[in-house]
């Protein structure tokens, strides 16, 4: 009885999520198509409905960020292609989207290196250095009452050592620029940062939409943000899209 | 090996790249500049040249080149001059030369490098005019000069007026000069010099026009005519007052002409005469830039246009879009920026707001810029690349949505861009979804990952550490000579102890035998004390300051166990008074041999 109970239940829920993707899948092909005949409103609301109904992907997330661009939605855009570009830094594709929008806003995406951090991850390094930094300490566990210090070993030890501390080297500059790099993304017209964190303050400087920012601090619902230009205020916490590192 | 010469090529690259960004860094604020007071020479004088080192320290004194018309020259040191203007700080050196000039023609002195403390600075080059020697009756003359007399309609000309005397002038009213058929444009500074010429000093004191010749023909620049007051003679002065006030001068009025100056001005040519051709003499580029490209139809841009060269600034026309449906255009300000005191060069720069109506506008193109360059006597045209630009319809509402502006966005003739990919430049949509991904934060971009990668580095610190702690410990531990002879001490005592109680004679004396003989080596600091007698330590304990009752016992010690190796007979009763004299002498050996060191 219960094994009839359990293979029912999974039937069920197998049937469901199958439901869920065939929706999200119907809705992925509905954006392209709204798309490609010019109703780019009404492809930003299917290619959504798509990253809610199922679990996001770069496809997804790229034709949304070219929906909501082509909509006049550039900072909506940028943040939905720097989350695709999350999962996949070197396509060219988002990578050239990416290039176009920025080039339309204003104190764009900050400076040159902020790119090249965002191409190669902290995640990127760090199992290999995790590799190589395991596999040197082995080593120099092995060898240290050893007297080896003309032979191979050490002599791999010492080319494994180069590499891991290259490598932990790299992981800590990627990690060091990811923080330090633009987190966020202004979305929306009038966007204009204050010097305080309410609504009271004067405004310190308009921000651009598609603008891409630092969050430097949260204190409520608001945000103090640094952008590329090291001005720094305040928003509301709704006018930015945070993208995670 | 070819790997290596391919790499040793590139690092000389990469030096070179370096050393050329260093240099360039390095020399960014110094600059060097020839400089001569005139524009205008005679043949035979001996001129004033200058080089202006600013913001840098000259290593050496450069020299100036000769040539056919420049002959001889010769440097007369150099003087250092910091001045603040407007709260910057700037540092000259000027290095004086001066030259014999030999003949008629353009004098031009070409580009001089100056080794500098902050590298080698070079100078632009310069050109002068130099003319016959006129016959001059008067020691005050007045003199006009152009530098061609043949010019076309509209072209800017710059004219010289130059005072030379070889008197000492006081006074100088302002020169009057006609300029019938001319428009009067931009004027220079004045600037007074001195010359030699046929010996003679003769000061000279210059000061530069522009004009635009307004119509065709032979014209005639000028005459000018001032008067100056200037002294002819020293008379002897009557007072000392009249020395003070300059009384003892003799002086003199005179009344100056300079003639006029006919050019003849020619119209400019019809044949090659583009259609577009606005009135333009000079030769110039263009560039303009738009202040956005990504638009909601109806809004406005600004474009501007940027005319560099050098030519007639004062009536250039602006360049023009090219009209098309859809497009209104609203012509706006316009700023000269002159590059030189009579603004013959410079930049002038046009605005012009574009409202775009309609989304079918996919560039903004520009219609030629023609203009006449008098330098070669024929037309040229720029032309501007159009600049894409995209335009969606606004959204409900009318909010503008348009993306702020973009700067960058120029249309360089010598630029070139790259077109478009697709819809605006827009890479094509992706046919699949492809993979579910995460768009949480990934524990791998944590920086708590980096506790992973200094695990084992701190867990080998934390095993070396304590190893070595360890050893230390250890080492510390080890019992040493002194440590085991106490211990062995302690060890014969107790059997001693236990033979007393016992009542085993021979057990006790040969305890106590063994006993006396490994304190008295230990007192004595003696590697071993298995061969000693009473006799070898009786004088060396004294010397330690052993009391004569100890060694009188210690005596009576040895002697016993000596003894009782042939009969080590005794009664319990005697036991406990060798053991109780065994320890007073061996607790006072024991505390001797702390307390020393």
């Amino acid at each position: 009885m219960n094994t009839a109970v359990s293979i029912l239940l999974r039937i069920v829920c197998g049937l469901f999520l199958f439901a869920i993707r065939a929706a999200a899948q119907s809705d992925f092909d509905r954006g392209i198509a709204a798309y490609s005949s010019g109703r780019f409103q009404e492809s930003v609301g299917h290619f959504e409905r798509a990253l809610t109904n199922g679990r996001p992907s770069v496809g997804v997330l790229y034709n949304l960020g070219n929906a909501r661009f082509r909509n006049g939605e550039v900072g909506r855009a940028i943040a939905a292609w720097r989350l695709a570009e999350r999962a996949e830094p070197g396509r060219g594709e988002i990578r050239g989207n990416l290039e176009l929008a920025r080039r339309q806003v204003a104190g764009g995406a900050g400076p040159e290196w902020t790119q090249w951090v965002r191409r190669l991850p902290p995640r990127r390094w760090a199992v290999p250095a995790a590799v190589a930094a395991w596999s040197w300490a082995i080593l120099l566990f092995v060898g240290l009452d050893r007297d080896d210090r003309a032979g191979h070993f050490r002599r791999w030890m010492n080319r494994l050592g180069a590499a891991t501390i290259l490598l932990l080297l790299g992981y800590s500059v990627s990690l060091a620029g990811t923080r330090s790099a633009p987190d966020a993304v202004v979305v929306g017209q009038g966007v204009a940062a204050r010097f305080g964190p309410v609504d009271e303050s004067s405004v310190a400087f308009p921000l651009p939409d598609g603008a891409e920012v630092r969050v430097d601090e949260v204190r409520g619902p608001w945000i103090r943000i640094v952008d590329s230009f090291g001005h720094v205020g305040w928003l509301p916490g709704s006018q930015v899209i945070q993208i995670p590192p | 090996m070819r790997h290596r010469d391919a790499r040793c090529t590139g690092l000389r690259a990469l030096w070179t790249c370096i050393l050329a960004w260093g240099l360039q860094t390095v020399l960014a604020g110094a600059t060097a500049r020839l400089e001569l007071d005139r524009e205008f020479m005679e043949d035979g004088e001996v001129i004033p040249m200058r080089i202006v080192v600013e913001d840098a320290v000259p290593s050496a004194i450069p020299s100036i080149p000769n040539s056919q018309i420049l002959v001889f020259t010769e440097s007369l040191g150099q003087e250092q001059r910091q001045q603040i203007l407007n709260g910057v700080s700037s540092f000259q050196v000027v290095i004086r030369y001066r030259g014999s000039l030999r003949g008629t023609g353009e004098l031009r002195i070409p580009s001089i490098s100056v080794p500098t403390s902050a590298g080698v600075l070079r100078t632009e080059p310069v050109s002068a005019q130099v003319l016959a020697t006129e016959p001059r009756n008067d020691p005050v003359t007045l003199h006009l000069y152009t530098a061609r007399d043949t010019c076309y309609l509209g072209e800017t000309l710059a004219c010289e007026i130059q005072i030379q005397s070889t008197l000492n002038l006081r006074e100088a009213t302002p020169h009057k000069m006609s300029f019938d058929g001319f428009v009067v444009g931009r004027t220079g500074p004045g600037i007074s010099s001195q010359v030699i010429r046929d010996g003679v000093l003769v000061g000279v004191s210059a000061s530069r026009q522009a004009v635009i010749p307004t119509k065709e023909g032979d014209l005639v620049l000028g005459p000018v005519s001032m008067e100056v007051v200037a002294e002819v003679g020293r008379r002897r002065a009557r007072s000392l007052i009249d020395d003070f006030f300059g009384g003892g001068a003799e002086l003199k009025r005179f009344a100056l002409e300079a003639p006029g100056r006919r050019l003849k001005v020619l119209p400019l040519p019809t044949a090659g005469r583009p259609a577009d051709f606005g009135g333009a003499v000079g030769r110039f580029q263009i560039e303009a830039t738009v202040s956005r490209t990504n638009l909601n139809r109806g809004d406005a841009v600004t474009i501007r246009f940027l005319v560099r060269g050098n030519g007639s600034f004062d009536g250039l026309p602006s360049p023009r879009l090219v009209k098309a449906p859809g497009l209104q255009t609203y012509p706006g300000t316009n700023l000269f920026e002159p590059a030189d005191p009579l603004g013959l060069t410079g930049t002038k720069v046009f605005e012009e707001a574009v409202v775009v109506d309609s989304t079918e506008v996919t560039a903004l193109e520009f219609q030629p810029f023609s203009f006449f360059d008098p330098q070669v006597g024929r037309y040229s045209t720029a032309r501007l690349k159009p600049i894409p630009i995209q335009v969606v319809e606004p959204e409900a509402g009318g909010e503008a949505t348009a993306a702020a502006a973009d700067p960058s966005k120029s249309a360089a003739p010598e630029a070139v861009r790259t077109p478009p990919q697709g819809a605006g430049g827009l890479q094509p949509l992706m046919p699949a979804a492809g993979p579910a991904i995460s768009v949480d934060s990934a524990p791998l971009d944590s920086e708590y990952f980096g506790l992973v990668l200094l695990a084992p580095f701190v867990g080998l610190g934390l095993f070396v550490g304590f190893r070595g702690l360890r050893r230390r410990r250890n080492r510390r531990q080890a019992p040493t000579r002194r440590h085991l002879a106490e211990m062995t001490l302690r060890d014969q005592q107790a059997a001693l102890r236990r033979a007393a109680a016992a009542g085993d004679s021979k057990a006790f004396f040969d305890a106590l035998s063994a006993l006396l003989r490994q304190q008295v080596s230990l007192s004595l600091g003696l590697a071993s004390g298995a061969s000693l007698t009473a006799v070898d330590v009786v004088d060396p304990l004294r010397e330690q300051g052993v009391s004569e009752e100890s060694i009188e016992n210690l005596r009576r010690l040895f002697a016993a166990s000596d003894a009782a190796r042939f009969a080590p007979m005794a009664l319990p009763d005697e036991l406990a008074t060798w053991l109780e004299m065994t320890e007073r002498v061996v607790g006072e050996l024991q505390s001797l041999t702390r307390e020393s060191p």
